[in-house]
């Protein structure tokens, strides 16, 4: 995929709203896309992860690596957040 | 919603299992490229519709402009932390966690550009940190802080995450949950494929 497509799409986007290109009524119409083309891009990536026959024996050993990857990302997120809370404490 | 994108995922893989006939599979790359382009111009059309969007930002009080990057550094080295665990490398560890909870995108950027395998395992790990997430704001809001409680959350705070936020703590960290997420998902389109070609150029 080419990443430039992305952003520029991203940015198309952007710029179309703050341009006022499309009616106001359409923006319960954007996100309708955008939940569509979510579906239709899960579905896709289902497919693409269905019809590889190595992945789908590898998956059972994937959700515990997933699980121990995804408490990471959280604790160490929270941890640095917080710290930032301990130095900047208001003062009162 | 996460349900709806669960079963959709499901179906695709029941599908590609017993459904699919092979000459179909060249055809799912091209679907899966649009599909997120337009994805990615609806986020762009609601982010640019919020006309206040500036203001709010100018509002915050300077320190709380860190938390998004404070987010992504945590995210990026809790996941190689927890990746080291169970022997994964470095590189590969930090793509997964710079999904940020974005599973779609992030999932998917690495599926067509580095592997499919490590793109399923952030789709997984980032599913998993979106419902962690839904689990955990309550209770880091209570005990630890309101400001923490935007951090499991990741990209997913400006919109699946953000009515949790806003339930369990104050306007103001509704607020910087909302820049947060906004930064964090405009963030992984560029992180993403940025390490994606580092770990390509070092290979």
């Amino acid at each position: 995929m080419d990443v430039a497509l992305l952003i520029g799409a991203l940015i198309l986007g952007f710029v179309m709203a703050r341009l006022n290109v499309l009616p106001t009524t359409w923006s319960k119409g954007v996100r309708v896309i955008g939940l569509l083309s979510l579906l239709v891009l899960l579905f896709a990536m289902g497919l693409s992860l269905g019809t590889n026959s190595d992945l789908m024996t590898a998956l059972p050993t994937l959700g515990f690596k997933a699980l121990i990857l995804s408490v990471g990302t959280v604790f160490g997120s929270v941890f640095l957040v917080w710290l930032v809370t301990l130095v900047r404490r208001p003062a009162k | 919603m996460t349900l709806r994108i669960l079963s959709s995922l499901a179906l695709g893989i029941l599908a590609g299992l017993f459904l699919l006939p092979q000459s179909i599979i060249g055809l799912i790359g091209p679907v899966a490229d649009i599909s997120l382009a337009i994805l990615l111009f609806t986020v762009g059309f609601e982010l640019g519709q919020d006309a206040k969007l500036g203001q709010k930002i100018r509002d915050l009080p300077k320190v709380y402009l860190t938390v998004p990057f404070l987010i992504a550094i945590g995210s990026i080295v809790g996941s190689i932390i927890a990746g080291a665990a169970i022997r994964m490398s470095i590189g590969d560890a930090s793509l997964v966690g710079a999904g940020f909870g974005w599973y779609s995108l992030s999932a998917v950027i690495i599926t067509q550009n580095y592997d499919v395998t490590l793109g399923a395992l952030a789709l997984l790990t980032n599913v998993f940190r979106e419902v962690l997430a839904m689990l955990l704001i309550p209770t880091i809001a209570k005990r630890i802080g309101f400001l923490p409680a935007v951090a499991p959350g990741g990209a997913t705070t400006m919109d699946v995450t953000l009515p949790l936020v806003a339930q369990n703590t104050d306007a103001q960290t509704t607020l910087i949950a909302f820049y947060s997420g906004t930064v964090l998902s405009t963030l992984v389109p560029i992180v993403v494929p940025l390490i994606i070609a580092l770990l390509q150029r070092l290979a």
